[in-house]
C-alpha cells in the first residue's frame, strides 16, 4: 500500500566538478569539495525526513567528463539516503550518445536506488506510489519544449504524477537564456501533474503552487536569489495541493557588497559590516570613491581583517582613488620635484590604472621612509 | 675678500719676520726660485685659517732644528666692507687674536668666526686635513695639485650648497634621491634595464604561458571529444536506419531484373544476325548478275558509237582534201608575185646607186681643184722660209754681247762723272789776245777745263805753273777710266759696230727676222701639216679614186624616170615572202591531218567488225536472257528480308541492351557500396565507443576546468605584478626626468661661468659637468669627446683652474669671500695655453684677488703686474 502522504526532496543544479578560478587555489578547492559534501547533507536530510524519493532536476554534473575520483566521491555522498534518487540529465550533463552518465556507470558500481532518467518517459516507483515523468535533455540545447510529452504520457493508476524537467519556464525569468530548453508555464496543469520539479535556475523560485525551481543546494555565484536550499514536497494524494518547505543546506554564503568610501564614517560602515561575515562567507567587495593617505592606510588594515575573517575575498577597487591631502604631502616632506610627480600622477589616476598604482607605490614608499626616519 | 698684508715670523725658513704688504686687489705675482719660501707662505695662509692655534701637530711650521720656535702668522684683509686683523701663534705661547673693525675675538671664538666666514671645518683632533678645507681648499691650488678636482669639490660640496643658495638646498633636502634609489631597486626586481620582465614577473609570465598552453591543449581535446560524441550519435542513428530497411537489398533486386531482361534481348540479337547474313549473300549475287548485264549493254552502245565515228571520219577526210588543193593553188600564185616584186626592187636599187656615184664624182672633182691650189701655195711658202733662214744666219748678233757693251758704257759714263767731280777745275777768262798753255792744250778766251793729272800751265811771259790736282782718288779714277775705255772698245770690235746704238739697231733687226721666220713656218704648217710630200700623195690618191668611180658609173644603165620609192618596193617583197612561208606550213599541216584521219578510220572499221561479231554470237544471247530472269527473283527475296530485319532491330533497340548492362553494373555497385558503408559505420561506431570509454578521457573536462581556474589565477597575479612593474617603471622615469630637469636648472649659473672661461681657453669647446659639479667630459669640435680623467695632465690642470674660477664667480655672486691662490700652478701649460690662461687669470682678477706664486716669472710676465720677488735664500 502507498503511504498516506508522499514526501519528496526536490533539488537540482549540483554542478559537480565545477572549479572556481576567481579565487585562490585553496579557497577554490574548498568550494569545489563542498558541493559533494552538501549532497551528503542533503541525503542526510532526506533520511531524517523519511523522504520517499529525492528528485534531482538536472545539471548533477557541471561537465560531461569528470574524474573517476569525483564519481566515487559523489556515489559515496549519496549513500546517506537509501531511498530512490531520480537523476535527470540537464544541459551540462545531457544524455548524449556517450555521456557522463554512462561513464559513471562504467567506473563505479552504482547501487540500485539510483535511477537515471536518460530517456524521455516515466520512471515508475510503485513502492512510493509515485510516477516520475522525465524530460531529460538528450542534446545540450533544444529549442522545443520537452515537457510537452508529459501531456500524453500515461502513468499507472493511483500514482502521484510528478514531472521532472530542466530548462527555462517561459515568461518568468525574462532572460536571454529563455530561448533555450523552454518549458511552458502551465505545464503542470496541462499534463495533470501533481508537482513539477524544475532545475536550471540556481535560486529557489516558485512558479505556481505546483511548479518550483529548487535552486542549487550549494551556492556557486554572487547572486542574491535564495540559493543553498532544498525543497521538501509533501503531497497527500493525487490532485492535492503540494506543501512545499524550504530547507537551507548550503554551507557557503556568497556575498557581494559595494561601498563608496570618502570620509572616515564610510570606513567605519565597512568595518561594522564585517559583523555579518564569517568563515563561510565568500565575499566580493566593490570599493569606489576617494581616500586620503590616512584613509588608505586604514582601509588596508580593514581589508586585512576582512580577509582573515571570510573564506574567500575578491576586491574590485579600480574605482577607488588615492587623494593625498596637502597635509599628507607636507607630512611626507614630499617637496620639490617629488611633489610635482605626485601632482602629475594624481591628475592621471582616474584615467590610467598604471598612474594610480604608481601613486600608491610612491606614497607608500614615502610613508615608509618617513616612518623609518621617525623611529 | 681682499688680503692686504701677510706676515710670517719664526716659520720654516722665515726665521725673521717676512711680510707681503700692499697687496693688489687683483693679481699678485710672487716670484722666487725653488726653496725660496713660496709654498711656505701658502702653508702659512692655510695654517692661519685651518689650524687651531692650540694644535700641537703643526711642527712642520717650525724652522729646522729649532724646537723652541714660535711660528706666527699675521694677516690683514677686508671683506664685506669690514677690516679683519688676525694674528696666530703656534706651538709655543700659542694665541689667536682677531679684530674686526674694533671688535676683538680671541682663541676658539676667533677661529670659528673665520671658519664661518670662509666655509671650512676644523678637525676634531690633530692637524687639519684637505677634507676639512672646504671652499678655500677648492680655491687655493697647492703646488702640483691643480688637476685634482674630485676631492676638493667633494670636500667643499657641503659649504658650496650652503653658500650657493636655495637651489642646492632644495635638491639636497628633497626626498628624491633616496626615493629614486629605492624605487629603482624595486623596479629592477621585476624589470631589466631595458624594461623586459625578470625575477618574479618573468617567472610568472612563463608559468602563465605554460598554463595557457596547457589550457588551450585541453580545450582542443575537449572539443575533439565533443565532436566524437556527436559523431557517434549520428553514426548510430544512421546504422539503425540502414539496418531497418537495408538499401543494398533493393539494389540487388533491381540488378537481377535487369539481368533477365538482357538475356531475352541477346536471343533476339542472334536471330537478327542470321537474317542479316542471308540478306548480304542475296545482295552479292544480285550485284554480280547486274554487272554482267551492264557489260553487255555497254558493248552495244560502243558498237553504235563506232558506226557514228566512221561516218564522221569520212566527212572529215573529204573536207581535208579540199583544203589541201586550195592551199596548193594559193602557194603557186604567191610564188609568182614574189618573183615580179624582186625584179622591180633590183631596178630601184640600181637607180639609187647611179645617183650616188654622180654626187661623189662631183665632190671629188671640187676637192681636187682646192688641193692643187694648196700644194702650189705650200711650195711658195717653203721657198720664203729658206730665204729667211739664210738672212738670219747672216746678220747674227749675240744679245749677251750687246748686254756686256751696255754695261761697259754705263760704267764708263759713271767713271767720267766721277772724274769730273774730283778733277781740278780751271776756269779762265783771258784777254782776247792772250793765250795760255796748259800741258799740250792752249787755252784762250773764256772757258773751263779740268785737270786730272799734273799739268803745266805756261804763263807766257811769266813762266809756268805746275798744277797738281788734289786727292788720291783722281789717279785711281783715271786708271779705272782707262781700263774701262779699253774694255768698251773691245766690245765694240767684237760686235763689229761703231757704237752701242748701232749694236742695238742690229739686235732689233734680228728679232724682226726671227718673227717673220716663225710666221712663215706657221703658214706652211697650216697648208701642209704632214709635209708637202704627204700633201702631194693625198692628191694622187684622190685622182685615182675619181677614176674608179667614173668607171663604175659607166657600167650602170641610165635610170628611168618615175620609179616608186625603194622602201615600198622592199616591203612588198618581204610581205610576199612571209605569205609564201605561211602557205607552205599550212599546206604541210593539212596534208598531215589528212593522213592521220585516214589511219584513224582504218582502226575504227577494224574495231567495229570485231565487236559486231561478238554480239551476234547465239550462246552469248542465251546467257543474257537467263541472267535477266534470275535478277528479278533475287530482287523480290531481298525486299522481304529487309522488312523482317528492320522490325526485329527496332524491337532490340527499344529494349536498350547497353543501358541494361549499365543498370546491372550500377545496381550491383550500389548494393556493394551500401553494404560496405554499413560495415564502415559499424567499424567507426566500435572505434568511437572504444575511444570514448577509454581511460584517457576520464575527467578531461574536470582537468580543463581546473586548468582554466589555474590560468585565471595566474592571469590575475600577473596583471597585478605587471601593473606594479609598469607603475614602478613610470615612477622611476618621471622622478628621474624631473630630477635631471632640476639639476640642469640649478647648475645653470655655474655652467655659464664655466663657459665664460672655457671660451678663452678652448674656443668652441664644451665641458660636461655632472650633477655633483664634477667635470666629466670635454667636448671639442673636430676631436672625439674625452673623459676628463683621460685628458693630459696639463689640460686637466687648466680645466681645473677654470672650474675653480667659475666657482669663485658663483661664490662671489652669493656674497662669499673669494681669495684665489695658485702655487706654481699651470707649469705644464705650453706657450699657447699659457697665453690663454693669462687672459683667463687676468679676467678673473677683475673680480677676485689672486695670489700667484711662481718660480718661472718669465712665464707670467704678460700678466701685466709687477713681480714681488722673495728674498734670496740666506745661507
Amino acid at each position: 500500500m502507498p503511504p498516506v502522504t508522499l514526501r519528496l526532496l526536490h533539488t537540482a543544479d549540483w554542478q559537480i566538478g565545477k572549479q572556481f578560478g576567481q579565487f585562490e587555489r585553496e579557497e577554490a578547492a574548498f568550494l569545489a569539495d563542498r558541493r559533494i559534501e552538501t549532497v551528503a547533507a542533503l541525503g542526510q536530510l532526506a533520511t531524517e525526513r523519511d523522504a520517499d524519493a529525492v528528485l534531482v532536476a538536472g545539471d548533477v554534473f557541471d561537465m560531461q567528463t569528470v574524474s573517476t575520483r569525483t564519481f566515487h566521491r559523489l556515489a559515496e555522498a549519496m549513500q546517506t539516503f537509501a531511498g530512490p534518487w531520480v537523476l535527470l540529465p540537464g544541459n551540462h550533463d545531457a544524455a548524449l550518445g556517450e555521456s557522463v552518465w554512462q561513464q559513471w556507470r562504467r567506473k563505479v558500481d552504482l547501487p540500485e536506488n539510483l535511477h537515471f532518467a536518460l530517456e524521455p518517459g516515466v520512471i515508475d516507483l510503485p513502492d512510493a506510489g509515485l510516477a516520475v515523468l522525465c524530460a531529460p535533455l538528450t542534446q545540450r540545447h533544444v529549442l522545443n519544449d520537452l515537457t510537452a510529452a508529459f501531456d500524453t504520457l500515461e502513468t499507472a493508476p493511483n500514482r502521484i504524477r510528478v514531472g521532472l524537467a530542466h530548462g527555462s519556464v517561459q515568461g518568468v525569468m525574462m532572460e536571454a537564456a529563455e530561448a533555450q530548453n523552454p518549458i511552458a508555464p502551465d505545464r503542470a496543469q496541462a499534463a495533470r501533474l501533481d508537482y513539477l520539479a524544475l532545475g536550471d535556475w540556481h535560486g529557489t523560485l516558485r512558479i505556481d503552487e505546483r511548479s518550483w525551481y529548487s535552486g542549487t543546494p550549494e551556492p556557486d555565484r554572487f547572486r542574491d536569489n535564495a540559493p543553498g536550499q532544498v525543497l521538501e514536497v509533501e503531497i497527500e494524494a493525487a490532485g492535492a495541493t503540494p506543501r512545499v518547505t524550504e530547507h537551507a543546506v548550503g554551507h557557503y554564503r556568497w556575498v557581494s557588497r559595494s561601498f563608496h568610501l570618502r570620509v572616515p564614517e564610510d570606513l567605519e560602515a565597512l568595518e561594522s559590516a564585517m559583523a555579518d561575515w564569517d568563515r563561510r562567507t565568500v565575499l566580493r567587495l566593490e570599493l569606489e570613491g576617494e581616500l586620503d593617505l590616512a584613509g588608505h592606510q586604514r582601509l588596508a588594515r580593514i581589508r586585512e581583517a576582512i580577509h582573515a575573517r571570510v573564506h574567500a575575498l575578491r576586491v574590485k577597487d579600480e574605482g577607488l582613488a588615492l587623494l593625498p591631502s596637502d597635509a599628507d604631502i607636507a607630512d611626507l616632506h614630499a617637496d620639490g620635484y617629488v611633489a610635482e610627480v605626485i601632482d602629475e600622477l594624481r591628475e592621471e589616476q582616474a584615467k590610467d590604472p598604471v598612474s594610480r598604482e604608481a601613486l600608491k607605490l610612491l606614497l607608500r614608499r614615502l610613508a615608509a621612509e618617513q616612518a623609518e626616519a621617525g623611529s | 675678500m681682499r688680503l692686504r698684508r701677510l706676515a710670517v715670523s719664526d716659520l720654516r725658513r722665515f726665521r725673521e719676520t717676512f711680510e707681503l704688504v700692499d697687496l693688489d686687489p687683483g693679481l699678485n705675482l710672487v716670484t722666487g726660485p725653488n726653496e725660496s719660501g713660496k709654498s711656505t707662505l701658502v702653508r702659512a695662509l692655510q695654517a692661519a685659517f685651518f689650524e687651531r692655534h692650540s694644535t700641537t701637530s703643526v711642527t712642520d711650521l717650525r724652522p729646522r732644528d729649532d724646537p723652541g720656535a714660535m711660528p706666527e702668522v699675521a694677516l690683514e684683509f677686508e671683506h664685506g666692507g669690514r677690516r679683519y686683523r688676525l694674528t696666530k701663534r703656534f706651538l709655543k705661547k700659542t694665541m689667536c687674536h682677531l679684530e674686526i673693525d674694533g671688535e676683538s675675538l680671541e682663541g676658539q671664538a676667533a677661529e670659528e668666526r673665520l671658519r664661518d666666514l670662509l666655509g671650512f671645518s676644523f678637525p676634531g683632533k690633530g692637524a687639519s686635513q684637505p677634507r676639512h678645507w672646504g671652499i678655500p681648499g677648492l680655491l687655493w691650488i697647492i703646488q702640483g695639485e691643480g688637476q685634482e678636482l674630485e676631492q676638493p669639490i667633494r670636500h667643499a660640496r657641503e659649504f658650496l650648497r650652503e653658500s650657493l643658495g636655495e637651489g642646492f638646498d632644495e635638491l639636497a633636502a628633497s626626498r628624491g634621491d633616496s626615493l629614486i634609489r629605492s624605487i629603482g631597486s624595486e623596479r629592477s626586481e621585476l624589470l631589466t634595464k631595458k624594461g623586459n620582465p625578470r625575477g618574479d614577473l618573468q617567472k610568472l609570465e612563463k608559468e602563465l604561458a605554460a598554463a595557457r598552453e596547457e589550457r588551450d591543449g585541453l580545450r582542443e581535446r575537449v572539443a575533439r571529444y565533443c565532436q566524437s560524441v556527436d559523431r557517434l550519435e549520428q553514426l548510430r542513428r544512421e546504422w539503425r536506419r540502414q539496418e531497418e530497411t537495408p538499401p543494398w537489398e533493393a539494389a540487388e533486386k533491381k540488378r537481377d531484373q535487369a539481368i533477365r531482361r538482357l538475356d531475352q534481348v541477346e536471343q533476339q540479337q542472334k536471330a537478327l544476325a542470321g537474317r542479316q547474313k542471308e540478306l548480304e549473300s542475296a545482295r552479292g549475287e544480285r550485284q554480280a548478275i547486274q554487272a554482267s548485264l551492264e557489260r553487255r549493254r555497254q558493248e552495244r552502245d560502243r558498237l553504235a558509237d563506232l558506226e557514228r565515228n566512221i561516218a564522221d571520219l569520212d566527212r572529215c577526210l573529204e573536207s581535208t582534201g579540199q583544203t589541201v588543193a586550195r592551199l596548193e593553188t594559193a602557194l603557186e600564185d604567191t610564188r609568182r608575185r614574189l618573183a615580179q616584186a624582186e625584179a622591180r626592187r633590183d631596178q630601184v636599187q640600181d637607180a639609187r646607186r647611179y645617183v650616188e656615184l654622180e654626187e661623189r664624182i662631183r665632190d671629188l672633182q671640187t676637192g681636187l681643184q682646192q688641193d692643187e691650189k694648196n700644194l702650189a701655195r705650200a711650195r711658195e711658202q717653203q721657198k720664203e722660209l729658206a730665204r729667211l733662214e739664210r738672212q738670219l744666219a747672216e746678220g747674227a748678233v749675240d744679245p749677251a754681247r750687246v748686254q756686256a757693251l751696255e754695261e761697259a758704257e754705263t760704267r764708263l759714263s759713271h767713271l767720267r762723272i766721277r772724274e769730273e767731280s774730283v778733277a781740278t777745275r780751271i776756269r779762265y777768262r783771258l784777254l782776247d789776245d792772250r793765250e795760255l798753255r796748259l800741258g799740250e792744250e792752249t787755252l784762250t778766251g773764256e772757258g773751263e777745263t779740268t785737270l786730272i793729272e799734273s799739268a803745266r800751265l805756261e804763263l807766257p811771259g811769266i813762266g809756268e805753273l805746275a798744277i797738281e790736282p788734289g786727292g788720291q782718288d783722281l789717279a785711281s779714277v783715271a786708271a779705272d777710266l782707262r781700263q774701262v775705255q779699253r774694255e768698251h772698245e773691245d766690245r765694240l770690235r767684237e760686235l763689229g759696230v761703231a757704237s752701242l746704238a748701232e749694236a742695238r739697231r742690229r739686235l732689233e733687226e734680228r728679232k724682226d727676222a726671227e718673227n717673220a721666220l716663225e710666221l712663215a713656218r706657221r703658214r706652211l704648217g697650216d697648208l701642209a701639216p704632214r709635209g708637202i710630200e704627204s700633201l702631194a700623195a693625198d692628191l694622187e690618191g684622190r685622182q685615182s679614186r675619181l677614176a674608179n668611180l667614173r668607171t663604175e658609173r659607166e657600167r650602170l644603165p641610165e635610170p628611168p624616170k618615175d620609179l616608186p620609192p625603194e622602201a615600198e618596193v622592199r616591203e612588198t617583197c618581204e610581205h610576199l615572202q612571209t605569205e609564201l612561208e605561211r602557205f607552205r606550213s599550212r599546206l604541210s599541216e593539212a596534208r598531215e591531218e589528212r593522213s592521220a584521219r585516214h589511219a584513224e578510220r582504218e582502226r575504227a572499221v577494224g574495231d567495229y567488225q570485231e565487236l559486231q561479231a561478238r554480239l551476234e554470237d547465239p550462246e552469248s544471247r542465251r546467257q543474257a536472257e537467263a541472267a535477266e530472269s534470275r535478277s528479278q527473283a533475287l530482287e523480290k527475296g531481298i525486299q522481304e528480308l529487309e522488312t523482317a530485319i528492320r522490325e526485329q532491330a527496332a524491337a532490340i533497340d527499344a529494349a536498350q541492351p547497353d543501358i541494361l548492362r549499365q543498370d546491372i553494373e550500377r545496381f550491383g555497385a550500389t548494393a556493394e557500396n551500401e553494404r560496405k558503408r554499413q560495415q564502415e559505420r559499424r567499424g567507426e561506431i566500435d572505434r568511437l565507443e572504444g575511444e570514448l570509454g577509454a581511460e584517457g578521457v576520464a575527467g578531461l573536462e574536470e582537468d580543463l576546468a581546473e586548468t582554466e581556474a589555474r590560468a585565471e589565477r595566474l592571469e590575475r597575479r600577473h596583471a597585478s605584478l605587471d601593473l606594479r612593474a609598469q607603475a614602478l617603471d613610470r615612477l622611476l622615469t618621471r622622478l628621474e626626468a624631473r630630477r635631471s630637469a632640476m639639476v640642469e636648472q640649478l647648475q645653470a649659473p655655474l655652467r655659464r661661468r664655466v663657459e665664460h672661461y672655457l671660451r678663452l681657453l678652448f674656443p668652441e669647446a664644451e665641458l660636461r659637468i655632472d650633477e655633483s659639479f664634477e667635470p666629466t667630459q670635454l667636448i671639442r669640435e673636430g676631436t672625439a669627446d674625452v673623459n676628463f680623467e683621460a685628458l693630459s695632465f696639463g689640460a686637466r690642470e687648466q680645466v681645473g683652474v677654470i672650474l675653480r674660477l667659475a666657482y669663485a664667480d658663483a661664490l662671489k655672486e652669493a656674497g662669499r669671500p673669494t681669495l684665489i691662490v695658485l702655487d706654481d700652478a699651470l707649469v705644464h701649460a705650453d706657450e699657447a695655453r699659457r697665453q690663454a690662461m693669462q687672459r683667463v687669470l687676468f679676467d678673473a682678477a677683475s673680480r677676485h684677488q689672486l695670489l700667484m706664486f711662481t718660480c718661472h716669472p718669465a712665464n707670467w710676465r704678460e700678466l701685466g703686474v709687477p713681480e714681488r720677488p722673495l728674498p734670496a735664500v740666506s745661507p
